[in-house]
């Protein structure tokens, strides 16, 4: 900072004397640093409250439709504005924490991570890219460092709301963390969309199509298959074991008599096809796999993980369950699931619902044991909270919801369910 | 809490040139600035001594047991009283630090607050890292201890009153959390002085006349009789001098009228009772010129101040004829919470009080132990009588400072001081007449044993 200390005068006597009053150098120093100073809250309070777009898969698609040149630089700076709302925000709400909270060096780190993006995007905002190279190098330093510095903040947050968790009440908590990973959520969305608009753009992109952007048409066994291997990768690192997984879905139901699997090779066109985030889904996947794997590993349990898919057209969802036999949670426990709770991975219970420790080196969606893994997860699910109305009128609204039902003593179901546009 | 008049483009109209500094400077409004020894990652963790000290109720006094009551001082009463002292400083400045603690990281990053806290946390440790105080050579270094104390923290008040005019500027803390914030600051604040003047003029006595014997009910070397007309003529004389650039007819200012019990004398705090005196007079002042300086070319309408010598009070009631106030206006008189246009004047206007002390020189040893030592120390000065009498105040420079730097707080300022005393300050209006202010002081002498006349 630009404030020093007094430092003793000497006199023509040799004596020290106490500059107690300032000279009006110091003085006009001092109104200098002070009309600075004064500034640095503005972007807070003018991006912070400003109004921001609903957030929606409809939107997305949008973009992706009207993908062309022209439409890449205008998305880069209305990204950059967007960006700094969100950032505003978060800034807004770290500031309204008590200053001891604040002070706590794992929460600091956040805020001062929030800081420097800020800085960045004022930065950016001044001189938004005017084409296509200009778009380029905006993706990859404004952007790709945005992702990247906001990246592995999660557990230090934990840590340092572990630390506070006598100086707020649980409610306040809860609160600022659910707009915390919310928006987090979509800035990382905003940000990743943008990202892969430009990429589309200079690779080949379909024009007029709606799969340019993040969303794009997966293969969800895939994906599932995907992400039952990374957790079971961390399996066999930390137990020596790992989990087998069946997937079965509505439209081929196994053959009961020949015990055969479907044959997934065959295409079928959409059904097994699903437009969706992938990296939304692979932590949603990642995070209930780890807390059903680990549950029939502890448990002795030989039986595979189920996940059943139904996906329809019109209207356009993703539903999954995915059961598994992990002896289920304690009704007492489920009831603080989505809660913050620090303490429940402490207990040596062994509780089928800790999230897995994650051995150092092991990267990616690291979520290690934080407490953070399934109230976040019910955050990928919420974040495009559309409803889908029917048009007769007579079956309810649809919405992305997260339902836990568990079975004490015998396993848990979890029902998935996303809406696709 | 409309952050409305701050978000209504006033960033949207910053230069490019602004901006930019705003992007280079953010870092800034990070929680540890670079100049702060105290202000660290490990703060956090430090801090856990705090919260033991919390735990300690602090141990209200009555004047009485400050002056050392009783008819002689004694080496074991200086000794008792240092060692008072020594443990009361860190558990009330505890409590205040906790205050800081618990408001909101916007405010208190503020630039004058963080100055404050950190002042007081530099305080805390190095206070309660003293020993116990056997000898009266070890009182005598304790006393050098707070006489520097003293000093360092004078430059306080002014950050504290900086610190509210930039929170109401920004409307970042409701009015009540704000008042309630500066009262108790404050009234803590002036309770911690007195208990270390009282003991350093103690020592003082003592090391001077150790023998002296006191009537039962002394109160102490700090306080001075008194005499009500006296001093209002004094303070009078220096606001007329403060008010020439704006009326420069001195001999046609208003006159002070005195009537009731005018030879009234009583035990009180000098610097204090100027400055009560000075901010009402002040407003008595500026408001009668202000109403009547363009009309006449006459002196204008005296202010008449009644002196009321009750039992165990003295009251005064300044009323001028200078124009009133509204009555909405009157309620939030007493507010440190501004609307943020007339905030931003006031602190204008502090910010070109000539003298002020703006930065602080906060020492620490090379192994980043806080120490209070005078930067005198070290010179042909005596040093082995610290003295009350000639104490830097802030309140002096306050009180002389020029018409143009008014600073919007002066009243509610004073309620705090008046209050601490166990008295009171009140205004009424004649809406297009005139104000009353009416100042009630207790009679020190028979509150000598009240005991709430400390708020720690």
């Amino acid at each position: 900072m630009m404030f020093r200390r007094i430092r003793p005068v000497a006199s023509r006597l040799g004596q020290f004397r106490c500059q107690s009053s300032t000279t009006s150098h110091e003085q006009s120093k001092f109104l200098e640093e002070y009309k600075i100073r004064t500034m640095l809250e503005r972007p807070i309070y003018y991006y912070a409250n400003k109004d921001l777009p609903k957030f929606s898969m409809q939107r997305l698609y949008q973009q992706s439709e009207r993908l062309s040149e022209e439409f890449i630089i205008n998305n880069a700076q209305g990204t950059v504005e967007h960006l700094l709302a969100y950032n505003a925000r978060r800034l807004k709400e770290f500031r309204n924490l008590p200053y001891l909270v604040v002070l706590n060096p794992s929460i600091s780190e956040s805020y001062n991570t929030y800081l420097q993006t800020m800085s960045s995007l004022i930065t950016a905002s001044l001189d938004p890219p005017k084409n296509l190279d200009e778009n380029q190098s905006f993706t990859q330093t404004v952007l790709e460092e945005f992702i990247d510095v906001h990246a592995d903040t999660l557990p230090s947050l934990s840590k340092g709301f572990q630390e506070v968790s006598h100086l707020l009440s649980v409610l306040q908590i809860k609160d600022f963390l659910d707009k915390h990973l919310k928006e987090r959520i979509s800035m990382r969305l905003i940000a990743h969309q943008h990202i892969k608009l430009s990429e589309s753009l200079a690779g080949k992109f379909v024009q007029g199509g709606r799969y340019n952007g993040v969303i794009k048409q997966l293969n969800i066994p895939d994906v599932i298959r995907k992400n039952a291997e990374l957790v079971n990768d961390i399996c066999l690192m930390k137990y020596d074991q790992s989990v087998p997984i069946k997937i079965d879905h509505n439209l081929y139901p196994k053959n009961y008599w020949s015990q055969q699997e479907p044959d997934y090779k065959k295409d079928d066109g959409d059904v097994l096809h699903f437009p969706y985030i992938e990296y939304h889904l692979d932590y949603i996947l990642t995070e209930v796999f780890k807390n059903s794997f680990r549950a029939h590993i502890e448990n002795k349990v030989e039986d595979p993980v189920q996940i059943t898919i139904s996906t329809s057209a019109e209207p356009s969802f993703l539903e999954l369950r995915i059961r598994d036999k992990g002896k289920g949670i304690q009704p007492k426990v489920l009831l603080q699931i989505f809660d913050y709770s620090f303490s429940t991975f402490e207990s040596g219970e062994g509780e089928s619902y800790k999230t897995l420790n994650v051995p150092p080196g092991v990267g990616g969606n690291v979520v290690a044991g934080m407490g953070y893994g399934l109230p976040l997860l019910k955050n990928y699910v919420e974040i495009f909270n559309d409803t889908i109305p029917d048009e007769n009128g007579i079956l309810p609204d649809t919405k992305g919801l997260l339902t836990i039902q568990s079975y004490y003593g015998w396993g848990t179901d979890i029902y998935l369910k996303t809406v696709g546009n | 809490m409309s952050t409305r008049h701050l978000a209504n483009g006033s960033y949207d109209f910053l230069t490019s040139l602004n901006k930019q500094q705003i992007a280079d400077h953010l870092k800034n409004l990070g929680p540890f600035p670079s100049y702060s020894n105290i202000l660290n990652p490990q703060h956090f963790y430090q801090n856990e001594v705090l919260i033991d000290y919390l735990k300690k109720d602090p141990h209200p006094v009555s004047l009485r047991q400050l002056a050392g009551y009783g008819k002689t001082l004694s080496k074991q009463k200086i000794l008792n009283s240092a060692n008072f002292v020594r443990l009361e400083l860190p558990i009330r400045l505890a409590m205040r630090i906790r205050d800081l603690q618990t408001l909101p990281f916007g405010v208190v990053n503020n630039f004058h607050l963080a100055q404050i806290y950190e002042s007081y946390y530099h305080l805390f440790n190095a206070f309660r890292k003293i020993s116990p105080i056997t000898t009266l050579e070890q009182n005598d270094r304790f006393c050098q201890t707070l006489s520097a104390m003293l000093d360092d923290h004078v430059f306080n008040l002014s950050h504290l009153m900086m610190g509210a005019l930039e929170v109401s500027i920004l409307t970042n803390l409701p009015r009540e959390e704000l008042d309630t914030f500066m009262s108790c600051t404050l009234r803590s604040r002036i309770s911690r002085r007195v208990i270390v003047e009282e003991h350093l003029s103690l020592s003082e006595n003592y090391r001077a006349k150790p023998y002296d014997s006191k009537p039962p009910d002394y109160i102490g070397e700090i306080f001075h009789q008194c005499n009500a007309s006296r001093h209002l003529h004094q303070v009078a004389e220096l606001v007329k001098t403060s008010m020439i650039d704006i009326f420069p007819k001195r001999e046609n200012m208003p006159d002070i009228e005195l009537e009731g019990d005018t030879d009234t004398s009583f035990p009180f705090m000098v610097p204090h009772l100027h400055y009560l005196l000075s901010e009402i007079l002040r407003n008595s002042y500026e408001a009668t010129i202000r109403t009547h300086g363009h009309r006449t070319s006459k002196k204008l309408p005296a202010i008449k101040v009644t002196i009321i010598n009750a039992e165990k009070q003295v009251i005064f009631r300044i009323s001028d004829q200078g124009g009133g106030i509204s009555h909405d206006k009157l309620a939030l008189v007493w507010s440190f919470s501004k609307e943020p246009e007339l905030a931003k004047q006031s602190l204008a206007n502090f910010h070109r009080i000539p003298g002020l002390q703006l930065y602080s020189n906060l020492k620490v040893t090379p192994g980043g132990s806080s120490i209070v030592e005078s930067l005198n120390t070290t010179l042909l000065m005596d040093t082995e009588n610290p003295s009350t009498k000639h104490k830097k105040s802030t309140l002096d420079n306050l009180i002389t400072r020029p018409y143009e730097h008014k600073l919007g707080m002066g009243l509610p300022m004073c309620k705090v001081y008046a209050d601490y005393w166990n008295g009171n300050l009140l205004m009424n209006s004649l809406e297009g007449y005139g104000s009353d202010t009416c100042l009630t002081l207790s009679k020190l002498g028979y509150h000598s044993n009240v005991i709430q006349l400390d708020r720690a």
